[in-house]
């Protein structure tokens, strides 16, 4: 029997549908995703984390999952909402999304009028809330969605400790993770690196101590403030080593030389953001999942935008005038998404030449 | 890079006459480009020969040509006009073939011309098999290949190469019978020797096995900076093995991992690059659903048939942008025209699903091959969007006007298992429905899937509307709570009434009541991120309708749907101008249309479109949301005249024509009574509900007589029969198909045949032109060469027409237009039928003369006077110079269907031909239809008995003129005696080689095979009897059209193509723009005073 349930949002508004999955009340900020494939990439993505993800693709589930699709090993994104869950019709499918979410703990609200959701977001910005079911007490599961704390999220994410991976052999690069996507490591790794991923509250001595050829700051959930205490390790790292920023560690190297970020209305959520690359003067397709961006007003000198979002003018990404340290807000390694913006990594490893 | 400065006058070159694989997508793209080019203040020339296209409009471009496309005659314009660029990839394979030929000729560069958009070597390179073959080899791109071999050893050398499994096909053998599969060395050996011996030729094709692989499209642009996105991916039903524009397409994909996705992107992009492609082009791959491994079927640079179901599926609007990409413009300086503010460099997303289903031309030509392989056999398609697949899917059926209102149906529910197996192992035009029919049966998913290879999450859809249709069938007390899910699952209120055995209208009342309405949503590129300016809906059942009724007086027009055969584009720009027509008069205008291929549906033809079947369901839908003032049914043909009556019954104010009147035009026995009130004649005849009742009038007005079903779209079923016999076959047929419907039996008159498409407004009757057919009464008007101004029918004839229709048009008291078709005999003026709305002809007659008619008839509509506009009744002073239609066919994509013409209508399209005499416009609209007769061509005469007498001083002049001759026995010895020599042929039933060989070996230029009326052949020639000299003419007529062949069936065409040879030799061709023509139209100035 179809279980009603809604998503409701911190102003009391509600959104019906079927309640798939409970997941026991999932809070979280509400963000629409508009990427056509690639559900379980986003919902395993660790930058989701603490969100509810609308995908405002109607047909959600049709390949079903594979365990090498995922972007990481924990939930991600407490929930997701979607128009219609399908079951699997793929060679290459392992398990249904739907057996994939409860194995994770991830909440399912289907059958909503997504498009309605997804309008709503955009014009009022990015909202918190909770999934629960219809019988449910509406102003307490409304006020739980409206005490969602996401200071911590990252803490929730990272790696708790030191590890290796990629290459034996190449150039060792150091990975701080601040809820790293798998797709990261494996485009490293492809292009012939050692890398160590570090936790994201390893010190700058940490960092130092893995003697690293050149550092990547990954990606990561939350708002980029809230890591300042953490700002020496990446100043550390922009100081001593070829440094790639990737999303929110794009965010923290702007905070880290004394730049500043804001919040997005609704952020950028999809797999198809055309981005200026001024140095080569082309546009790529990106993808992307951010909330906050890069204020580039408040750059000091040095620092230069050399990537901007078409759809909206914002930063995506910088180029130190002098040091090897190359940021982009988006995701050159895809998952989902298109690969477009790759060479991002071939011109870190260029960076590394010569350093190991 | 901003937009080249030094480009100030560019030449678009259009795609011409419709036919099969090439329609009217590229009016559409054409039109688009043509506006984009004048935005950035560019000159445009166009040049098309199809005159019923928006393209071709006065507006749209500075100067039109209508002309022939050929080398010759655009080397001509060229010279005139000496643009700085021409723009070819919006012009289909016609467009680009021209560009070709015109770049390897040396003309461009002799005349200075840049060829915009992609480089001619990416072209070369995509469209030369073995160069493309050598550049995707470069890519590591693997692609399909395939090699014609003439021995096993050849083959295996083949299969070596590209690997096993291979599918060996034998040439020239029917739906490749005696080929097969082979997966190793020893089997590929046995399969080709068999291969070999059934080919007539021993020659067969060896190609790399795609057997089930997934069918997969990307649409991508790419600009000068090389910045390259992908507007949309689409996915087939189908699996590999039918034609994509044969196959039922959905986009996005939807059984694509992420993976998946984005390898077959990275490949289209690097094929893009590599090609250095600058505009639109389209990527067709092959996917093995058990690897995801992918082939490279095919790539096409430059706007295509998907490009433009791309556009109206993402509302991307791919040829605008490829037209601007042609001036230099790069994609990040391309506004994207759908949001405003965001730039073309960007991916669309999709919130929706869209499906489209082709429209196939079977339900006209019963003996058509219907089976589906690799020669495209749709006309015209429907697009349908909604926020489940099951939902577009349905709205998709209903949109293709067939009389199917869902998935199942008494068509299929009669029919044997084995009988549907066929139908879907080896797939037709009805494999959704017979794979509908064995699910319903309780045939598994899983075994179609194994038999068709259909991507079991397609077979699963049409089982879950299958099992919610059973359900309620089950328990139709069940409705109310399921009612919301049914309509998510888009199931009609007819479909539903039908079930529960009520009235739609009891239905609609009872869904209306339970607050069931559709909400709409909008098309906007970007699934709802940001906020779109463009007004293109769809309808679902969700919680939010976006689409607020526009603000001021809102009126509705409804469009034509899919392009079939008797309802093409012409009826798409009728639609168009009257949307313009009422917007330049300060209506909203607002379009309801299902097909992506056209103008209509551009998101900037209407105030607001509406993408949505043409059913009084969906129509009403929209109608009482907007709160429109009136809807007009007299622009999108039969399919929207149709609807007339039910939407007035449901309180809909039609404007026009009362509904009333129309009926009096239509309903043969009021008709009758109209006529004899009036005073004008027409055949006699009457209408027949039986079998008795038909002999009874035949032999009342006398044989033959001319027979059709009541209410005829395009004559379709329509025969002339000669005999009782031949009359009781016909009914047989005709009660069997469509019992109740009452049959029209008239004597047959074989006269002149004339044409008036007029206008009226309640009292003034402007008629713009009367037209006159090349062909006697017998062929279809849709089929006949027209002449305007006539040349045959003399003046007292012409004002009888004039007087006649003035007559009719008040009698019925026509708002709006009117086309009434006459037969002169002797003198004496018939009517034999009248149309009460815009007919095919009106951009024909638009484009001949300059008066705008859609314009005239939307003024009568909305209550201005035709008099106060300056119009007077009566027909208007003819145009300077002669316009020729001529009918244009797709007969080599359609095996088995005879060519011969007859009441029946069979063309898919019209060129025109325009000059200042009869007989250089005749040559023109001829060589732009696809038809040119070599200087001393061959032409091969078999002429039946009754016609020899008219034929033979035809042919001897033919003779004369330097053509050689070759005869069947009895038409040599008729023309030995006028004392022509021509050399014999050897019948079919005689020794090989015979005619049809030769035909095969292209020894002729010219075929003239007459036949005996109504395909029945009166006496045999000797030596043959009634089936085989039937059957000769089928086989003579049909190698012609898969020849290439020109092949004429009547002599009266024989006989205007011969003027037009003539006059090729008396003087030399001129080229003018239609512009030119109507500034000599001193007339009208005269006329309005």
């Amino acid at each position: 029997m179809k279980r009603p349930g809604w998503l409701l949002l911190e102003d009391g508004s509600r959104y019906g549908g079927e309640l798939v999955l409970d997941a026991r009340e999932p809070v979280g900020e509400v963000v629409f995703n508009t990427a056509m494939t690639g559900y379980q990439e986003v919902l395993t993505d660790p930058s989701y984390a603490g969100q509810i993800v609308v995908f405002t693709y109607p047909l959600i589930g049709s390949y079903g999952t594979r365990a090498d699709f995922s972007e990481s090993r924990q939930p991600s994104a407490r929930a997701m909402v979607v128009r219609e869950l399908k079951e699997p019709s793929h060679a290459l499918s392992e398990a249904p999304l739907r057996a994939f979410c409860a194995a994770r703990g991830i909440g399912i609200l289907a059958g909503v009028d997504t498009r309605a959701l997804t309008r709503r977001l955009r014009s009022d910005g990015t909202l918190k809330g909770v999934l629960c079911d219809a019988s449910a007490d509406v102003p307490a599961a409304v006020r739980r969605a409206q005490g969602l704390d996401l200071t911590r999220i990252v803490d929730e994410v990272t790696a708790s400790f030191r590890y290796q991976c990629g290459q034996e052999k190449g150039p060792r690069v150091a990975v701080i993770d601040y809820g790293l996507k798998t797709g990261i490591t494996d485009e490293l790794t492809r292009r012939g690196a050692r890398v160590t991923v570090l936790p994201a509250f390893a010190s700058a001595e940490d960092l130092t101590r893995v003697r690293p050829a050149g550092v990547v700051l990954s990606n990561g959930p939350g708002n980029p403030d809230d890591l300042r205490g953490r700002l020496d390790t990446v100043r550390a790292a922009i100081e001593r080593y070829p440094t790639l920023g990737i999303c929110l560690g794009h965010q923290l190297v702007a905070l880290a030389v004394g730049g500043r970020t804001y919040a997005l209305k609704f952020g950028h959520h999809g797999a198809n953001h055309p981005v200026l690359d001024r140095d080569r003067a082309c546009v790529q397709i990106t993808a992307q999942n951010h909330g906050y961006a890069v204020d580039g007003e408040t750059l000091p000198d040095g620092w230069r935008v050399r990537f901007v979002n078409l759809h909206d003018q914002t930063v995506e990404g910088l180029q130190h005038a002098t040091r090897p340290v190359l940021t982009v807000q988006h995701h050159p390694e895809g998952g989902p998404g298109p690969h477009d913006a790759g060479y991002v990594f071939d011109e870190f490893m260029a960076m590394l030449a010569g350093r190991d | 890079m901003p937009r080249r400065a030094d480009l100030k006058r560019v030449l678009v070159i259009g795609s011409g006459p419709i036919v099969i694989g090439q329609a009217a997508e590229f009016d559409y793209a054409g039109t688009q480009a043509c506006r984009a080019l004048r935005e950035e203040g560019v000159e445009v020339v166009l040049v098309n020969s199809n005159p019923a296209t928006i393209m071709t409009d006065l507006g749209v471009a500075d100067r039109v040509y209508v002309e022939p496309l050929t080398v010759s005659f655009l080397a001509n314009i060229l010279a005139r006009e000496r643009p700085d660029g021409i723009l070819a990839t919006l012009g289909g394979q016609m467009g680009l073939n021209l560009a070709r030929e015109l770049a390897r000729a040396g003309i461009l560069s002799d005349l200075g011309v840049e060829l915009l958009g992609t480089p001619l070597s990416g072209i070369e390179r995509a469209e030369d098999r073995n160069l493309f073959r050598t550049a995707m080899l470069e890519l590591h791109q693997p692609i399909a290949e395939s090699r014609s071999v003439t021995s096993a050893a050849e083959a295996l050398e083949f299969a070596q190469s590209v690997g096993y499994p291979v599918v060996v096909r034998p040439a020239y053998t029917l739906a490749g019978s005696g080929g097969g599969f082979a997966d190793d060395a020893p089997e590929l050996i046995r399969v080709v020797e068999r291969a070999l011996a059934t080919s007539p030729i021993h020659q067969a094709l060896i190609e790399t096995s795609m057997k089930g692989y997934k069918e997969i499209e990307y649409e991508v642009m790419r600009d000068h900076a090389g910045t390259a996105i992908v507007v949309c991916n689409m996915e087939n039903l189908d699996p590999v093995g039918v034609h994509t524009g044969d196959s039922i397409v959905v986009a996005p994909s939807q059984t694509l991992t992420d993976v998946e996705y984005h390898r077959l992107r990275r490949a289209a992009l690097d094929i893009v690059e590599a090609l250095d492609v600058q505009g639109g082009c389209n990527v067709q791959f092959a996917v093995d659903p058990a690897s995801g491994e992918y082939r490279v079927i095919e790539v096409n640079p430059r706007v295509s048939r998907s490009s433009a179901l791309a556009s109206k599926a993402t509302g991307y609007p791919i040829a605008r942008v490829a037209a601007k990409i042609g001036l230099g413009l790069n994609l990040d300086e391309i506004i994207n025209p759908v949001t405003g503010r965001t730039t073309a460099a960007f991916e669309p997303a999709l919130d929706y699903v869209v499906v489209k289903i082709p429209r196939w031309p079977f339900d006209k030509f019963d003996a058509a091959d219907r089976e589906l392989g690799t020669q495209m056999k749709a006309t015209g398609e429907v697009m349908a969007l909604d926020r489940t697949f099951a939902g577009a899917l349905q709205k998709a059926i209903r949109s293709l006007d067939i009389g199917r209102d869902g998935l199942t149906g008494p068509e299929d529910a009669d029919l044997p298992d084995a009988a549907l197996w066929r139908e879907v192992e080896v797939p037709t035009d009805r494999r959704l429905f017979r794979m509908a029919a064995l699910l319903e049966r309780g045939v598994t998913v899983d075994e179609i899937h194994r038999r068709t290879a259909v991507d079991r999450w397609f077979l699963r859809e049409i089982q879950t509307i299958l099992q919610a249709e059973a359900a309620l069938r089950a328990e139709p007390e069940g409705l109310g709570p399921n009612l919301r899910r049914l309509k998510q699952l888009g199931f009609s209120d007819r479909r539903l009434a039908e079930i529960l055995g009520i009235s739609e209208a009891a239905l609609r009342e009872e869904r209306l009541r339970a607050g069931v309405q559709p909400t709409y949503k909008l098309v906007d590129t970007c699934a709802g991120e940001f906020e779109a300016a463009t007004p293109y809906f769809y309808s679902t059942y969700e919680t939010e309708n976006e689409a607020r009724p526009l603000t001021g007086r809102t009126v509705v027009v409804l469009g034509s749907g899919p392009i079939r055969i008797g309802q093409g584009i012409e009826f798409d720009c009728c639609s168009v101008h009257a949307l313009e027509a009422l917007h330049r008069r300060g209506f909203q205008a607002v379009m309801i249309n299902n097909n992506p291929e056209t103008v209509s549906t551009d998101y900037n033809a209407s105030d607001r479109l509406y993408f949505e079947p043409l059913t009084l369901e969906d129509v009403l839908n929209v109608v009482e949301l907007e709160g429109a003032e009136a809807v007009l049914v007299q622009f999108g043909g039969q399919t929207a005249l149709n609807l007339a009556a039910q939407l007035a019954q449901a309180g809909v104010t039609l404007w026009g024509t009362a509904l009333s009147d129309m009926d009096r035009a239509e309903d043969r026995a009021r008709f009758d009574d109209v006529l004899s009130e009036l005073g004008i004649k027409r055949p006699e005849g009457g209408t027949a509900l039986s079998m008795e009742e038909a002999l009874v009038i035949a032999e009342r007005v006398g044989y033959p007589v001319l027979v059709r079903p009541s209410y005829v779209l395009g004559g379709r079923a329509m025969r002339i029969v000669d005999t009782p016999d031949e009359l009781r076959d016909y009914m047989v047929h005709a009660l069997l198909v469509e019992p109740g419907r009452p049959v029209l039996v008239d004597r047959y008159v074989a006269g002149i045949e004339l044409e008036v498409d007029a206008v009226a407004d309640g009292s003034t009757v402007v008629i713009p032109a009367v037209l006159e057919h090349i062909e006697r009464a017998g062929v279809h008007s849709g089929d006949s060469v027209a002449v305007l101004p006539p040349v045959a029918a003399g003046d007292p004839l012409l004002r009888q027409v004039e007087e006649t229709s003035v007559r009719l048009a008040r009698g019925l008291h026509v708002i709006g237009h009117l086309n009434i078709q006459f037969v002169a005999e002797g003198g004496q003026l018939y009517v034999i039928e009248a149309n009460p709305r815009a007919s095919r002809t009106v951009p024909f007659v638009t484009k001949a003369t300059g008066v705008p008619m859609v314009d005239l008839a939307v003024a009568a509509m909305v209550g201005e006077s035709l008099a106060a506009l300056g119009y007077r009744d009566g027909v208007m002073p003819a145009p300077a110079g002669f316009s020729v239609k001529m009918p244009v066919f797709s007969f080599a994509k359609l095996s088995r269907v005879d060519t011969a013409l007859g009441p029946e209508m069979k063309s898919t399209g019209e060129a025109m031909g325009i000059d200042t005499t009869l007989p250089a416009a005749l040559y023109k609209a001829f060589l732009a239809a696809g038809f040119r007769l070599p200087v001393r061509g061959r032409v091969l005469a078999t002429i039946a008995d009754q016609d020899k007498a008219e034929a033979v001083p035809l042919l001897v002049e033919l003779a004369r003129l330097g053509f050689r001759l070759s005869a069947t026995t009895g038409t040599l010895a008729a023309l030995s005696l006028a004392g022509v020599a021509a050399t014999p042929v050897h019948r079919l039933t005689e020794r090989r080689p015979h005619l049809v060989d030769q035909i095969r070996e292209g020894q002729f230029d010219l075929v003239v095979n007459t036949i005996t009326r109504g395909g029945h052949p009166g006496k045999p020639e000797p030596g043959l009897n009634v089936e085989q000299a039937q059957s000769e003419g089928f086989y003579i007529r049909r190698q012609a059209a898969e020849s290439g062949v020109w092949c004429l069936t009547s002599l009266d065409t024989l006989r205007a193509a011969m003027a037009g040879v003539r006059s090729r030799s008396q003087s030399p061709f001129t080229v003018r723009s239609l512009n030119e023509w109507r500034e000599d139209d001193a007339r009208h100035a005269a006329y309005h005073r």
